[in-house]
């Protein structure tokens, strides 16, 4: 399924629309942790250790985003994309 | 008195708010082309080029994580609305900054800078920047697993 399709499904149906906004925003505030940390890596330089463990926080509560959503989609049947950050932050 | 539609209820209760979600594959792909266009011309030029390119770099990362914070506050109080307003502005003239800089120095350098023309357009140099900034943490995602 694609990724838009899937926002539309999750935005219409009431288990998942809240779980859905509450991914949406962890992915925003887990690419403004990350994006300092994925830049500097691009250039070959190495974050700062408190750049570091802020991205790894927000990764975390990302990662348990996701699996709030995929254990209600496992419930209803349903199939869900892949879900990356960077995909997410423009929705 | 001109009305700030950010300070609205409208605004603020309406759909999340992105201005990338305007974008079409085909364009965002144009933008990813024209991006390793100017990185391969870059960085088989000289160790100038590539100092600046990296500044373009670092100012379309830093807008695009001005977007997602004005995007966040979005709901908060009107003092943080607009301080992310002003942010994100300001960032994306230090976009169009780097990006003017970069294409002088391809001018100097007897490189094509045509790719400047494209991203006359505010718009256009704003959504190239969130493009190339979209890749660069895709790439970091992809490498973490």
């Amino acid at each position: 399924m694609l990724l838009e399709e899937f926002a539309k499904l999750c935005e219409a149906k009431p288990e998942l629309s809240a779980l859905w906004r509450m991914l949406i925003k962890t992915a925003k505030e887990t690419a403004v942790a990350e994006l300092p940390v994925a830049l500097q890596k691009y250039h070959g330089k190495v974050p700062s250790p408190d750049e570091e463990e802020s991205a790894r926080k927000m990764r975390e509560r990302f990662d348990a985003a996701i699996q709030d959503i995929r254990k209600k989609c496992e419930q209803a049947d349903l199939k869900m994309p892949e879900l990356r950050a960077s995909d997410l932050f423009i929705f | 008195m001109e009305r700030n539609y950010f300070l609205s209820k409208e605004f603020r209760n309406g759909p999340e708010w992105n201005p990338e979600i305007r974008r079409s594959e085909n364009q965002k792909e144009t933008y990813r082309a024209s991006y390793r266009d100017i990185k391969r011309e870059a960085e088989t030029h000289g160790q100038k080029l590539p100092i600046l390119l990296q500044d373009v770099e670092a100012a379309a990362m830093r807008y695009q994580e001005t977007i997602l914070r004005f995007s966040l506050a979005r709901k908060g109080d009107t003092a943080s609305i607009e301080e992310s307003d002003s942010n994100r502005h300001y960032a994306h003239e230090r976009l169009v900054d780097a990006l003017n800089i970069l294409s002088r120095g391809f001018h100097g350098a007897g490189l094509n800078n045509e790719w400047r023309r494209d991203l006359l357009n505010r718009e256009a140099a704003g959504l190239w920047g969130t493009t190339v900034a979209q890749l660069i943490y895709r790439q970091y995602e992809d490498k973490r697993g």
